[in-house]
Parts: structure tokens; sequence; C-alpha cells
């Protein structure tokens, strides 16, 4: 097997949020304790454990680096690579007034990619008080960008109390 | 304290709790976080950034309450300050100024000062050259304290520690100075003792105490300390002699030990950190002499440290013993024979104290420390049963006196005046030959000397000038009954 980062690439560029990372992280830990459940439990039979897009995925990367299935030893490892690049995963958090479809979160995403570049996942929370715009948080620094934090600035500019 | 989004607007920085660890707490974040600087979290609890790492922050948080992981944490670029002010004064405060009670209102606004400063530099300290009276007879005329003078109180558990602080806190404070009382980590019930002392002696207008509780928080009673030497040093650069005792640094180094346990420093002795004699000699390096715009003025630094079964070698007990200018051992045993204060005068030590003294009062400790020699060593011998002829039996009998003289009747102060009279009076046989009336007759001369003016005024005349024991013990033989009788007079 390549000991390699490339062989999980598909995988990891597919991640857009941490919503997205828990997700995985949950399904392959429901791989590795579905395919040990039985003797006979063959990978197949267990990756219908988890959602058929991830199941879908897996089988790629695991047919495309040519392991072999049937060593299950082959497989933990596999898995286990990628359960620890999974922690690597620098998180962006970004406090929006709206709920983003998925287009939106795709958007942001790429502009991520093409600026910062891969291991970056977006932590989107929606908070419809801040009418506008987004705060975000990276790497311990905090910036307000909102509509809200905008008005209340005129208004404290102005000396306007509400 | 402003709130929490204040912060956040203002540093643009945050973290989020990764590890809690009872009271030490892990954040990422808050990448220009500096050592020391208080960080205030979204629930409204605050800390203080112990140390940092490329990854994560180590704060040491002030409050019991549980912090959850991910919550979220702001810096503040503040540190921990204390307010201090003549407001103050007559007020039981924590380390950061929050009083038991409200304060009194006043226009002048209190003054905010950094918990960690600096100790100041040689150059603005000066010789401890004033005594420090501390009412007890044993120590002003034994083991004189000098203004500005560090003197570690050390003993066992009950054997009169506090009580001769008490006394000491009440002979300056009526003098007019500060004193400044820090319990750290102590039982309520001993705080409010004190307090009631303080209140009922109508001294507490000069007296602040800065207390912890024993269930507090870690970082707030590491904080005792640093906190009461910064009210003291704003006293100090307001032109007053302060008197700051610490009560004591054995509890203040077993919670520093549990700080540091959980931030997993590396244990050393007794399971110690290795910066334990740093803690506590930059504080105690904060105390002395000093020359401030307001003339020559003083921190009279009294740590208590409390030993175990009359052991001075402990860590902590050897650690601050050699900080100190000296110690009073408070003497178990001594304690048991009865002796009030159960000082003892072989094992204590004044570095700097006798230089205070002027020729008169070195005269009486030369005296009475070769007497006190010679008084144990005859009874020594006495316990072998041999006859013993006069000369011995007539120094056990003047010892027994002496031994009388300076037992204190617990909270009473005796003038340091008084205090000399008094012993060139018994030095000449002048005061009563039975033991057991002495305590009574110091009493009442005491109550004299402090009610009639004149008579105030001849005893401090006598004093101040002789120059010599000699020339006071011949005075005294010569005027000593007229004395004796306008002392037993009111």
């Amino acid at each position: 097997m390549q000991n390699s980062i490339l062989i999980y690439f598909d995988i990891l560029t597919s991640l857009r949020t941490t919503e997205d990372l828990n997700e995985l992280s949950f399904e392959i830990d429901n791989l590795l304790s579905s395919i040990f459940e039985t003797n006979n439990q063959s990978f197949d039979k267990a990756l219908k454990s988890i959602s058929i897009d991830t199941a879908k995925k897996i089988n790629d990367a695991i047919s495309k680096n040519g392991i072999n299935t049937a060593n299950k030893e082959l497989i933990r490892n596999f898995l286990d690579g990628l359960k620890k690049l999974l922690g690597k995963f620098k998180t962006i958090r970004l406090i929006i007034s709206i709920d983003p479809s998925h287009n939106v979160i795709e958007n942001i995403h790429n502009w991520v990619v093409s600026n910062l570049g891969e291991g970056y996942l977006l932590d989107i929370e929606t908070n419809q008080n801040l009418l506008g715009g987004a705060i975000i948080e990276f790497d311990g620094k905090y910036k307000d960008f909102t509509v809200k934090k905008d008005l209340e600035n005129v208004f404290l500019s102005k000396k306007i109390t509400l | 304290m402003k709130n929490f989004e204040y912060y956040l607007d203002a540093t643009s920085e945050i973290g989020f709790v990764q590890k809690v660890n009872d009271a030490i707490v892990y954040t990422d974040g808050l990448p220009s976080v500096k050592p020391e600087e208080i960080v205030l979290f979204e629930t409204g609890e605050y800390g203080m950034t112990l140390s940092l790492t490329a990854d994560t922050v180590e704060i040491l948080v002030f409050s019991k309450k549980f912090t959850r992981t991910g919550t979220r944490v702001v810096r503040t670029n503040e540190f921990i300050k204390v307010p201090v002010g003549q407001r103050l004064l007559g007020n039981i405060i924590d380390p950061v100024g929050n009083p038991i009670t409200p304060m009194k209102s006043s226009k002048t606004p209190l003054e905010y000062r950094l918990i960690n400063n600096p100790a100041t530099g040689i150059l603005s300290r000066i010789t401890i050259n004033r005594q420090m009276e501390t009412g007890v007879p044993l120590v002003d005329l034994i083991m004189p304290l000098g203004f500005g003078q560090r003197e570690l109180v050390i003993g066992d558990r009950k054997t009169g520690k506090t009580n001769f602080l008490m006394q000491t806190i009440l002979s300056q404070a009526k003098q007019g100075n500060i004193c400044i009382y820090a319990a750290i980590g102590k039982k309520v019930l001993d705080i409010k003792e004190a307090e009631e002392f303080f209140r009922k002696n109508n001294i507490m207008d000069r007296v602040i105490i800065v207390y912890s509780r024993f269930q507090d928080p870690i970082g707030i009673t590491y904080l005792v300390p640093y906190s009461a030497m910064t009210i003291a040093e704003y006293f100090r650069d307001q032109g007053e002699d302060v008197i700051l005792v610490l009560d004591d640094l054995v509890t203040h180094a077993k919670f520093y030990r549990e700080i540091s346990l959980l931030g997993k420093r590396f244990p050393g002795r007794n399971s110690y950190p290795g910066d334990i004699f740093f803690t506590h000699a930059k504080l105690l390096e904060r105390a002395g002499n000093f020359i401030t715009s307001k003339g020559e003025k003083s921190i009279t630094c009294l740590p208590v440290v409390e030993s175990t079964q009359g052991d001075l070698s402990g860590y902590i007990q050897t650690n601050i013993v050699s900080m100190t200018d000296g110690h009073l051992y408070f003497d178990t045993e001594l304690f048991a024979k009865g002796r009030r204060p159960a000082i003892n005068p072989f094992i204590s030590v004044t570095r700097v104290g006798r230089q205070t003294q002027s020729g008169i009062k070195r005269d009486i400790n030369r005296e009475l420390l070769s007497f006190l020699t010679i008084y144990e060593k005859m009874q020594n011998f006495s316990h072998f049963g041999a006859e013993l002829n006069e000369g011995i039996k007539s120094t056990l009998d003047f010892g027994e006196k002496l031994t009388a003289f300076l037992d204190q009747p617990l909270s009473t102060i005796t003038p340091l005046s008084v205090q000399i009279i008094l012993f060139a009076m018994l030095w000449n046989n002048k005061i009563q030959n039975n033991t057991e009336s002495i305590d009574k007759d110091i009493e009442k001369i005491v109550s004299v000397y402090n009610t009639n003016k004149d008579v105030k005024k001849l005893i401090d005349d006598l004093v101040s000038n002789s120059t010599s024991l000699n020339g006071l013990l011949t005075i005294i033989k010569d005027k000593g009954k007229d004395l004796l009788q306008l002392l037993g007079s009111k």
C-alpha cells in the first residue's frame, strides 16, 4: 500500500465543512468496527453500514490503490491513516446571518482553496441578528465584518442610542 | 472589567478551550497573548495566562465554576491589578479588591496597580535605622525589629504566633502606621476573629485585611500576598510606614505547588516546583526601608511560616529563613511551660534590628541576653539536685522575676519607654519581691503611662535623656521610689 497522503486525496478534498468531517469520522468508526464484527464479514458487506456516497469514495480509493479487500489488516491501516489525517484540518469559523445553501458553501470553500490551499474546513454558524456580512474566526484571529457591527459603529459615531 | 464582546472587538483575537485540568485550562488561538495577561471567558469567568506554547495557551482560572471545552476565550491586554487608595483602610478585601461589605463612597477614585511589580532597586533603599515597636518586651528588648526589616515568624501550630502578630499590629496601628494583614487560605472564622480583634481595639481604620478562604479558587489564594504587597507599596508611596503580615507562606507554597502540579511542571523536593524559591523571594524582596519623595518610608514584612514538630529544616522553612533578615522562633516547649509569647531568644535571630537601637537599648539587650544565658545554665545545673549557693539562688530568683516581666498577657502591649523603665526598676530591685504581683504592677504602670500625660512625658524624657543603662540605673536608684509612687497613683 502506498504510504502517502495522495491515496486519500479524493476523500479529503471532498470535505467542505466540519459537519462533513464529523460525519466521515463517525462512518470510519462504524466501518472499522463492522469489518471485524464476524469472521466471514466481507468488506463489501461492511461498506453497507455507511452512507452510499462515503462508501463509494472509500471503495474508489481502495481499488485505485490496489488494496486487497480480503486482508482486513490492510483495510484497517488504510482507515486508521485516513482518520489520522482528519485531525490535521484547520478550521475557519464563519458566523453568518443566512442559512447557507450547498452552492454558497462550495463557493466559499473554493475561495479558501484558491487563496489558502487545501487543508481547511468551514465551521458555519447562523445568527440572524448579524443582519448581513460575516464574523470570521481563524487561527486565533477574530474579525467582525457584519452589517450589525457597521450599524453599531454608525450609531456610536453619531452618539445615537436605541 | 468590561464585557466579553468589548475585548473581542478591541483585540480581534479569540481562542477556544481545548482541555480542562481543574483550575488550569488550555486553549488554542489568542496569537498575541502575553504571559500573566488576563483572559476572559464568554461565561464571565476570568483567568491569567501562565505559559504559552506555539499552539496552546495555559490559563489559570480564578473561578470554582467548571469550564467546558469549546468555551470561547478572549484576551484583554490587561494584567492583574488591585485597586488601591485610602478608602481601603478598614476593609476586608479579596486579592483583586472586592470587599466583603461595600466600601464607603469617596470622591477620590481608587487607583489601580499591577500586582506583580518588580522590587524597588538598590538606589532607593537605605539602611534600616529606626526601631519598630511591637509592644512585646521580649522582642523589643532582646530581639528588636527595625522598620523595613523582613522578620520571619516561625513555629508549630498553636504556639501563639498570631497573637504576637496581633500585638504588633495593635502597637503599630496605635502609633498611626498602616497595617496590612494578608490571610492566605484561612478559615472564615480566623479572618472574623482577626477583624473582631482590630475592631475591639479601635484600630480597624489603620488596618486592611486581604484574604482568601481555604475553599477559594487556588489562583485567588496564590495572588493574596502579591496583592497585599502592592497595597503596602501604595501606602509607602503615600508617605506611610507599613507593616505587612503574610499569614502564612507555607499555605501559599502549597497552593502554588497545586497549580504547578496541575500545570505538569516538573516536581522537585517535596513536589514543590523548581521556582518556589523565586516565587517567595520576588515577593519578600519588595519589602524594605526606602527613600521616597515623602522621606524615609518602609514596608516591614512579617511572613509567617508554620513548622512541624519544631523542625526548622523543612524546605519552605529554610527557603524563607534564607530570604529574611532573621526569625522569631515560637517554641512548643516554652509554650507548654506557660511562656507568653513563647519566643525562644536563643534560636531566634534578628540581623538588622540591633543596629536600630540607641546606646541604652543596646546595653539592656546585652545585659538581658547574657543574664538569660546564665539563668538557662543555672536552671540546668539546679536540675541535678546539687546544693545551691546564695549566688545561684539569687540568680534563679531574679531569673524568675525577669521571666515574669517578659511574659505578657495576650492582646496587651507595653510601650517601649515603659519596658525600659520597668527593666531598670527590676534590675535595681525596685519592683515587687514576689513574681506573682509583677504582672499586676506592670499592668498598673502601663495604664498610668497611657492615661497620665505628665507621667508619659516624664518617662519618655527619662528614657530619651539616658545615654547608657548605668546612667538610667543611677537615676532609678535615686528616684526610683518617687517614680514608683507616681506610677502607682492615677
